[in-house]
């Protein structure tokens, strides 16, 4: 379960950043609508609650949000040190983490 | 008016943070290893690596303590825990403690190798091995540390816009820059937190006034009435006092589980004997430790505390937050990576304020103030790194029955630290003492775990197959280290090669309007 967050936590971060235009274009090299936008940065923002909702379950509400916010941080600094390297090796890690995330559910 | 206030705030960011910045280097990297100091001390003391945590054998540490020290005033008994696999017990007799430490099962006498092991960062970062000189030091860089991370949000020229954006390949000081902004913007609710909670934990110190009017000053007795301690004076009449093994079960069926944390006996052997069982706080964020009094003679219960009053628990929250006694591991290791990322802040920040002179200037005209700031950085930074890795060989090294062991452990670490810092005088060019100091300590972390095979039974390949996990992951660790040094050292030496790239600062400006 604490990998299913580390999952959402990425893949959400990873959504927010790409609904971004300046990193969208990094990322696929051209620009985006602004509804495509919308629709990724929703979705990242939901990943993102998911993640919260995920380690309240886990954790309990006391070390829950600690930890989502610590996995943000992380997740986070992440991310931004492998975009301007491979920007697309870290888009299919948030397609990854967020097709293996559910997969949590069942171990 | 904005633009004043900005620019004021841009002068306080960057002399605020360069002169308490190489202190704050010290601090949060010390603080940052403390993290995991009980794994540490663990790692340093190789004869307690055979110890398996097991049901401790409570009434022969408490005989233990009857032979040693039948008329001390107080006895403590520390039962082992995930943390620290050792029973400890100490005592204490006209003013002096004396420890010892047994076998947690057969309670038998373990005599590890002297050293302070993570105690030594534990009290760096927090008193410098200063005393109460050191607290206020180290509070006066902390107050600074929070202006520094307000006022660096209000000079951030685009957070949200920046939130992700590293340039690794752009000018130096841009990709300085953009470390520095993302090592502190990233985990900013951690750097505040952290810094914050670790000023309030000394409030008696920075803020006396309000022990100084009800306590005349006394801060014991500020934190006895806190706690609520019971206490009560001897009788000067002997009474044997009850089995410590039963008060002990009888304590649990007060708490919701949990284990027990400290047994201390006040007046052993006295008929007003007090016995005082502690629940380890293992399992919440409140740093609070759920405590039964027993009377020692007769084994009645005198008081059970759960300290759950606001305004106490509120401060055992943030003390619960800054210590990290709970049994998390996810988080203490996200603790320890969000310390690193401060770390980086701090030494970035420093590295910074020369990079954006000296591209203002001509590099030959160097100044001296601008070269006095590069040496102390290099001999902060690049010297506190390869000072720690010098702790840990010393500690592996220097002769078990050496006198003075653990203080010449620390010995090694400053003469290394001192060299370091002559070093920076004795070169000129100061990308290659970067490179060398670096270097130097990536060479010492990675071979440490070599060292370690060659030194001690419990090295990586047994740690691994035993599946020893605390000591496996010290070694990893320094191996992870010294590879993420190596490349900084190189990365460092290389002038830079400014690249007209697609994400230029003209992109980033067009995209944002």
């Amino acid at each position: 379960m604490h990998w299913m967050e580390t999952a959402l936590c990425y893949s959400g971060l990873f959504a927010l950043c790409a609904g971004m235009p300046k990193h969208y274009k990094q990322i696929w090299g051209r620009s985006s609508s602004k509804r495509h936008q919308l629709l990724i940065r929703t979705l990242g923002w939901s990943a993102l609650f998911l993640a919260f909702a995920v380690s309240v379950l886990v954790n309990g509400w006391s070390f829950g949000p600690v930890e989502w916010v610590g996995m943000l941080a992380m997740t986070g600094l992440a991310l931004t040190i492998l975009l301007p390297y491979t920007p697309r090796l870290a888009a299919w890690l948030a397609l990854a983490a967020l097709v293996i995330a559910p997969l949590w559910l069942l171990l | 008016m904005k633009d004043s206030f900005k620019q004021s705030m841009d002068w306080l960011h960057t002399w605020g943070g360069l002169l308490f910045g190489w202190l704050l280097f010290v601090i949060f990297f010390t603080g940052t290893l403390t993290v995991f100091d009980k794994e540490i001390t663990y790692w340093m003391q190789p004869e307690l690596h055979h110890l398996t945590p097991g049901l401790p054998d409570i009434e022969s540490a408490a005989q233990e303590l009857a032979r040693a020290a039948p008329h001390a005033e107080r006895w403590w008994v520390e039962l082992p825990h995930a943390r620290e696999p050792v029973l400890k017990i100490y005592w204490e007799q006209a003013g002096a403690t004396e420890t010892r430490l047994l076998e947690p099962v057969s309670a038998a006498r373990v005599q590890p190798r002297a050293t302070q092991g993570g105690d030594f960062f534990y009290r760096f970062h927090y008193q410098l091995h200063l005393d109460r000189p050191g607290i206020w030091i180290v509070g006066a860089a902390a107050m600074v540390m929070l202006v520094a991370l307000v006022s660096g949000v209000v000079i951030h020229r685009r957070i949200f816009t920046d939130f992700f954006t590293f340039r690794p390949t752009a000018s130096s000081h841009r990709a300085w820059l953009d470390i520095h902004n993302i090592t502190g913007v990233l985990a900013l609710p951690f750097h505040l937190m952290i810094t914050f909670t670790g000023l309030m934990i000394f409030w008696p110190i920075y803020m006396p006034a309000g022990v100084d009017v009800f306590y005349k000053g006394n801060e014991a007795s500020a934190y006895a009435q806190l706690e609520q301690k019971f206490e009560r004076l001897p009788a000067n009449v002997p009474a044997p006092l009850m089995p410590l093994v039963d008060l002990e079960r009888r304590a649990h069926s007060y708490w919701r589980g949990g284990t027990t944390q400290w047994i201390e006996v006040k007046h052993p052997g006295d008929r007003e004997a007090l016995v005082e069982i502690t629940r380890l706080p293992d399992d919440k964020l409140a740093l609070v430790s759920d405590r039964v009094t027993f009377d020692g003679a007769t084994g009645e219960v005198l008081q059970v505390w759960k300290g759950e009053r606001p305004a106490f628990l509120t401060y055992s929250v943030m003390m619960g937050l800054h210590y990290l006694w709970f049994d998390k591991s996810i988080i203490r290791w996200l603790y320890f990576l969000m310390g690193l990322s401060a770390t980086a802040m701090i030494a970035t920040g420093l590295r910074l304020w020369t990079v954006k002179r000296r591209e203002r200037h001509s590099p030959d005209g160097f100044l001296f103030g601008y070269r006095l700031v590069e040496s102390l950085t290099v001999a902060v930074v690049a010297g506190l790194l390869v000072a720690v890795a010098v702790y840990f060989w010393a500690n592996r090294l220097l002769p078990i029955e050496l006198a003075n062991r653990a203080l010449w452990e620390m010995i090694c670490f400053f003469l290394a630290w001192g060299g370091c810092a002559l070093h920076t005088m004795l070169l000129k060019n100061m990308a290659s003492i970067w490179r060398q100091q670096l270097s130097g300590s990536a060479a010492l972390f990675l071979l440490l775990p070599v060292l370690n095979m060659v030194t001690t039974h419990t090295h990586l390949i047994t740690t691994l197959q035993k599946g020893m996990w605390i000591l496996a992951s010290f070694d990893l660790v320094c191996f992870a280290a010294g590879i993420l040094l190596g490349w900084t050292a190189w990365r460092i030496g290389r002038p830079v090669e400014v690249k007209a790239e697609p994400l230029g600062e003209a992109t980033f400006e067009a995209g944002q309007t």
